[in-house]
């Protein structure tokens, strides 16, 4: 054996010499070195494998917030929905108030001008028929006025005092004494015979009121 | 209105005491006599309704104006309107007893008011159809009235006779307005 060693010029004791120096500094490099390393790389792989956990949480976490949300999100958006649609329907139920209201109204405004309308015409038709009548009455007046002499109004105050002086008339019986003799329309009246003189009084004067077409009004005398 | 109450309760007052001493004519005509002077005298008038003058000054007043005037009764009543604060009534109390005194003699105002002043034979035969109509004595008192036309318009109380023109035409007047 050593001289095999020997002829093919090989060492063993430096073979020995450098296994036992390779296996010291295998010794001493994995306690300097290779344990320490392994050590950090354990320490870096848990902390990397906590990372990860922590991140998966996370993640999970984050899923099932977003599903929350999402969740949340789409309630939200169901609730603004319905009041979207409950606002539709009040404003639809506003309008068709307003448009009722505006109808009435509308209608209310239109009756209300008919009214007034037909108010003005009566009373336009009133006025028109005074002014006619006054018009009328007035130049009946004049031409009676203008007619009578002082035969005539004796006649009348005689006729006033012989005619009531026996009788207290009735409200409606008007007095008749008028001569009036120039008006065809009122030519019959004039010329009843009688002039009974109207009695009226604060009590009959009423009455006189009620009976428009018998009763002339009360003299505003007796009123006062 | 108050104020006419209270002149009518004076009036009542005076009317019962003068019945009752049987002097009605005799206090009408000094109430009438009084208020012609205080309308002839409006300084006297002015004296008796100033507050701020006395009621002495202003009995002495009354009696140098009226003393020798007026009975003594009534000067004594108006002696008593001074010292209740109501001379400035004399007026009305005056209407009133008259008023009293009208109803007590049955008589009535009649005013009858025409176109043309009435003849004194027409008045007495108005009166008298007046009377007739009434059963009251009347007392007439005319007035004139152009704008009647024609006619006697007659006012007795509150009872008007109306038998002239133009009460006429405000009738058929009315007439032809409450026509529809």
């Amino acid at each position: 054996m050593g001289d095999i060693a020997n002829t093919l010029n090989i060492d063993v004791s430096a073979i020995v010499i450098n296994i036992i120096g390779f296996v010291l500094l295998i010794f001493i490099a994995n306690s300097m070195v290779f344990k320490p390393i392994g050590r950090v790389i354990d320490e870096r792989k848990q902390d990397i494998d906590q990372t990860y956990d922590t991140l998966d949480t996370d993640r999970r976490q984050m899923d099932e917030l977003r599903q929350d949300y999402e969740r949340r999100l789409a309630e939200i958006e169901a609730q603004a929905r319905e009041k979207i649609q409950s606002a539709i329907k009040d404003a639809q139920a506003a309008r068709d108030q307003i448009l009722s209201e505006a109808t009435d109204r509308s209608r209310e405004l239109v009756a209300r001008a008919e009214r007034e309308a037909e108010r003005e015409r009566q009373e336009a038709m009133v006025t028109l028929r005074r002014q006619i009548v006054d018009l009328a009455l007035g130049a009946t007046a004049k031409v009676i006025g203008d007619g009578m002499d002082e035969n005539r109004q004796r006649q009348l105050i005689d006729n006033f005092i012989t005619s009531g002086g026996g009788s207290l008339g009735p409200a409606s019986a008007v007095a008749t004494a008028t001569p009036i003799t120039t008006n065809p329309e009122t030519a019959p009246a004039a010329e009843k015979p009688a002039a009974k003189p109207r009695r009226t009084t604060a009590k009959n004067a009423a009455a006189a009121a009620d009976a428009p077409a018998d009763a002339a009004p009360a003299a505003p005398e007796a009123e006062a | 209105m108050r104020e006419e109450s209270v002149a009518r309760r004076y009036a009542d007052a005076l009317f019962l005491q003068a019945q009752r001493t049987g002097t009605l004519n005799e206090t009408q005509a000094d109430l009438t006599k009084v208020a012609e002077i205080l309308v002839a005298t409006p300084k006297l008038a002015m004296v008796l309704a100033q507050p701020l003058i006395t009621q002495q000054n202003k009995k002495g007043a009354i009696k140098t104006a009226f003393a020798d005037k007026i009975r003594p009764t009534t000067l004594g009543f108006l002696n008593l309107l001074v010292d209740k604060r109501r001379i400035q009534l004399l007026a009305e109390i005056e209407q009133e007893f008259i008023n009293r005194l009208r109803l007590f003699n049955n008589i009535a105002l009649a005013t009858a008011t025409s176109a043309i002043p009435l003849s004194p034979t027409e008045q007495e035969a108005l009166r008298r159809s007046l009377e007739a109509r009434t059963g009251k004595n009347i007392e007439l008192k005319t007035a004139v009235d152009p704008e009647l036309i024609g006619g006697v318009h007659v006012r007795i109380g509150d009872t008007v006779f109306d038998g002239t023109v133009r009460g006429n035409l405000e009738r058929l007047r009315e007439r032809l307005l409450a026509l529809r």
